[in-house]
């Protein structure tokens, strides 16, 4: 079935998009609030592409076929190094601002295109008058779209010093 | 003056020197009370290290030096980052503690004059999330109640809030309603055993962290009793439906769960709430400095908008604040908004204070909100941000996690201006020091938290060159040659008054209108409540009377905030979702915190105040009475914590976190299990032994803080790490803390804190007035 592809790559890019926001929280450490929320958000991902396993199987998602949630969005090996590599990371003289507006802009992008996916999802749900899908497409496509506006809001706050700089 | 109750004063001055104060009974907010530090404090003034000559760093030390020679240093390197980099380069943060004439100046220095985003205040530690949940719920911020609401309330409500010890007088007053007749109901939200939670009929000690679980959990509650006001819903609240949803999920025995209290608890705290004819919240640090604080602090907005109790007396929200000033900030715009709480996302308003400096609007940045405090810290620390001028605040005490922010403070890169009254803890890191003028050495005018003003006079001079702030504000804008669009000087006045005349200009129109208002009015009937204008022209006690907010999209400060993303909400989506005008409620899921107990880390580390000492305690230890009352770092625990490493009362405990370690010796009291607090009070500027700073930096609480701040209000969470503790040794004798307040001890054997004689103070009544 043409859903059951739509949700395979949904599934694979919402694994994605937790790995790359758990990859910024780790690389951006230095920028605390970006740590914390990216963390968040990943956790986010993580759950939706859960909730997409179990909602999908109806229409023909296959769980074993699809690769694992990442484990929770991980810090640094213990709380201590986590802050210790924090401070380190801080003093070096930081190219690491123009990395955080690109990766701003890669999390838009790649939001953008997953809150298409579950849009996708939701139509095919009312058609097929499946309400748990439905429901999971709201409340993901939801979420979704806080994600998109969490990265774009960022990136215009972050932007103006960094590239005035 | 060393809190944000705004309690009017009168000062003795004899051979020019301040050598006592006294009550005003007539002030609408104190009535002639005044609580310990504000009976003591002012000693400070007279200490003999106040900073009375500029100093500048010549060959890595301090050295005296004079005004001309300061300033100069301060323009030239203004001038050197302006040509070479811009605006971007300079940061201004200051204080809740000046004036508001001094917060303006600031203002228009900063955003209309060097065209800098970065400004902000230490309100941010303390008041940064009353502001952002006024502005959640009604896309503005100021304070909807009134402190006159305790006199007619039937039900108070009290969240995180300790007044016993942050604002003694309004718990005086609290406890007068109490012994009199039909007393209203206390309701207390707070893991410590404050005198408010004795005081308390319902009690929860929640663990920290778990505000929205146990706040969702009330409002479902309240809404499944039907306990709400359907009408005032329809007509004046767009949101509810949402609320409804989320709270679906907290069921008493899901926040039983999380918080750590009883079920049967949260549900008669529940029904107290939702059976109160009067009910009056008010809010403060044990929300607005722990895990979710925004999303916490909204949702006791909206028990009130839920339950229609707003505008009438006895039905308020106080959002409280923490210092003197720190309302100031918010509405001049010293602080994350811009003055008059004008919307730094809406072209009119900004065009309309481009037109009231006479600016062009591009110079007044506003892509984005402005920069706060912690952002500020992080940009100082890349480098991006290499001139910072810090006034009146000691963020090497008070910003978390103090091992970060010493080597930021520190760098050889940074040029970093303190203006204070005392040599601190970040002034003895500073590349210029200016001397400043204390309370009653300057006139100028404060608000408190129920938006009352008064205006503060000066009775003596300041010692040696100290100058007042608004003096050395007005100077370096007059050596930079700030200029208008027309060529003429920036900054239209000379003095205090003719700010305030400025000020009331720029506050025309605006929800914190202080047209109505003049010195000579101040002076002559005491305390006044904004809005002051032609139509209320003796001040407003309530805002939001009939449910009209100031809300409507085209005219609201602020269209807020996702509460856990922080992300802003757009004009489009404002408009979309409150097209009229109307309050705003908001939910929120809880979300675990960031910093989660382990095995290694246990407990649950929050900070707080004393009754006696405020901030860093840089006037407070200065005052005899205050600093043998509570002269040294404590921590209290619970007996069950304290056992399973055999420490007893007054044994030296080490704590620690991922940042660091502090030493204090315990004080074993009635807080809750899982619980560790220390009062962040204690710097290293009296510490005899401590020559360089950063080999025995373990007093200060916030060498185990951690970065971390709410994405929303950008407040940081100081009640949020994760901690350990261990048995240093064991020593004889009671711990140093007070016995008073929540660090009441269990062992009645520990001698009771007592100020003697040199700490009495008169109080009579005058009857039938």
């Amino acid at each position: 079935m043409r859903l059951t592809v739509v949700l395979g790559d949904l599934h694979e890019r919402e694994c994605g998009l937790a790995r790359h926001l758990a990859d910024i929280a780790q690389r951006h450490r230095a920028d605390h609030e970006v740590h914390h929320v990216a963390r968040d958000l990943s956790n986010w991902c993580r759950g939706h592409a859960a909730t997409l396993a179990e909602v999908g199987r109806p229409h023909g998602l296959d769980r074993s076929a699809l690769e694992t949630e990442p484990r929770s969005a991980p810090s640094s090996a213990t709380p201590e190094a986590h802050a210790l590599s924090g401070r380190l990371a801080e003093r070096a003289d930081d190219d690491t601002g123009l990395r955080l507006l690109y990766d701003l802009r890669q999390v838009c992008t790649d939001a953008t295109g997953v809150r298409l996916d579950w849009e996708m999802v939701g139509q095919a749900a009312q058609a097929l008058r499946d309400p748990a899908l439905l429901d999971a497409a709201q409340s993901c496509g939801k979420e979704t779209q806080r994600i998109i506006q969490w990265a774009d809001g960022k990136l215009k706050e972050a932007s103006p010093q960094v590239l005035s700089t | 003056m060393l809190h944000s109750n705004g309690d009017a004063m009168d000062i003795a001055v004899r051979d020019e020197r301040i050598v006592g104060v006294r009550g005003r009974p007539d002030d609408r907010v104190n009535r002639g009370r005044l609580g310990p530090t504000d009976l003591f404090g002012w000693q400070a003034n007279a200490a003999p290290d106040r900073l009375i000559r500029p100093l500048v760093r010549e060959n890595g030390e301090l050295v005296e030096s004079d005004w001309d020679t300061a300033m100069d240093r301060i323009v030239r390197r203004t001038r050197e980052l302006l040509d070479e980099q811009g605006p971007s380069a300079i940061g201004f943060y200051t204080t809740g503690q000046l004036f508001l004439e001094e917060y303006y100046t600031l203002a228009l220095i900063a955003r209309g004059g060097i065209g800098t985003n970065h400004l902000d205040g230490n309100t941010r530690l303390c008041t940064a999330t009353a502001a952002e949940a006024l502005k959640e719920s009604f896309a503005c911020d100021g304070q909807p109640g009134s402190y006159a609401d305790i006199d007619h309330s039937d039900v108070i409500a009290l969240f995180g809030h300790n007044p016993a010890e942050a604002q003694s007088v309004l718990w005086s007053r609290i406890l007068d309603r109490r012994a009199g007749p039909d007393p209203p109901a206390l309701f207390c939200v707070d893991p410590r055993p404050t005198p408010v939670a004795e005081e308390a009929d319902v009690h929860l000690a929640p663990l920290p962290g778990t505000n929205v679980a146990l706040m969702n959990s009330l409002l479902y509650e309240v809404i499944a009793a039907g306990r709400i006001d359907r009408e005032y819903l329809d007509a004046h609240v767009v949101g509810f439906d949402e609320l409804e949803r989320t709270v679906r999920a907290y069921p008493a025995e899901r926040a039983a769960a999380l918080c750590d209290v009883p079920a049967e608890r949260i549900r008669q705290a529940a029904r107290l709430l939702g059976d109160a004819r009067r009910l009056l919240s008010t809010v403060l640090q044990g929300f607005y400095q722990a895990h979710q604080a925004t999303a916490a602090a909204v949702q006791v907005n909206n028990l009130h908008l839920i339950r229609g109790m707003l505008g009438r007396p006895g039905c308020g929200v106080l959002q409280m604040n923490g210092q003197p000033t720190a309302e100031n900030t918010r509405e001049c715009g010293a602080d994350g908004d811009l003055p008059g709480f004008r919307n730094w996302a809406n072209e009119d308003h900004v065009r309309d204070l481009a037109r009231l400096w006479n600016v062009e609007p591009e110079r007044i940045p506003h892509y984005g909100p402005p920069t706060h405090a912690m952002q500020m810290m992080r940009y100082v620390a890349g480098g991006s941000i290499p001139f910072l001028w810090v006034s009146g605040t000691n963020p090497a005490v008070s910003l978390p996690d103090l091992g970060r922010v010493r080597a930021l403070l520190d760098q050889e890169r940074l040029f970093l201006v303190v203006q204070d009254l005392f040599l601190t803890e970040t002034a003895a890191m500073a590349d210029v020091v200016l001397p400043a003028a204390g309370w009653g050495e300057k006139t100028g005018t404060f608000t408190n938290a129920d938006r009352t003003v008064h205006l503060s006079e000066k009775a003596v001079k300041p010692p040696g060159q100290a100058r007042p702030d608004l003096d050395i504000f007005l100077d370096y804008a007059d050596r930079l040659s700030l200029r208008d669009k027309d060529g003429a000087p920036l900054v239209t006045w000379h003095d205090a008054e003719s700010c305030f005349e400025a000020w009331k200009a720029c506050s025309r129109g605006r929800l914190c209108d202080y047209s109505g208002l003049s010195y000579a009015k101040l002076r002559e009937h005491g305390g006044i409540q904004w809005p002051c204008d032609e139509a209320h022209p003796h001040g407003t006690e309530r805002l939001y009377t009939d449910g009209e907010f100031f809300s409507s999209p085209d005219h609201c400060e602020n269209y807020g905030r996702d509460l856990v993303t922080g992300a802003p909400v757009s004009s489009t989506q404002y408009r979309a979702m409150n097209p009229h005008g109307k309050a705003i409620v908001k939910a929120a899921d809880y979300l675990p915190p960031h910093e989660p107990v382990s095995d290694t880390f246990p407990l649950r580390l929050i900070t707080g105040r004393t009754l006696y000492h405020f901030h860093t305690r840089t006037k407070t230890a200065r005052a005899p009475q205050l600093q043998r009352a509570a002269p040294e770092v404590w921590v209290e625990l619970a007996p069950t914590d304290a056992a399973g490493e055999h420490i007893g009362e007054g044994d030296l405990v080490e704590i620690t976190t991922p940042r660091g370690t502090v030493r204090a010796r315990a004080r074993l009291t009635a807080v809750r299990p899982g619980v560790v607090f220390l009062p962040f009070h204690y710097g290293y500027w009296d510490r005899a032994d401590t020559a360089d700073g950063a080999s025995r930096a373990d007093r200060a609480a916030n060498e185990l803080t951690l970065t971390d701040w709410d994405p929303a209000s950008k407040q940081p969470l100081f009640k949020a790490a994760a901690a350990r503790i261990r048995l240093v040794e064991h020593r004889d004798g009671p711990s140093p803390a007070p016995t008073t307040g929540a660090a009441a001890p269990l062992d009645s054997e520990v001698a009771p804190t007592r100020g003697g004689p040199q700490a009495y103070a008169h109080e009579s009544r005058e009857v039938g007035r």
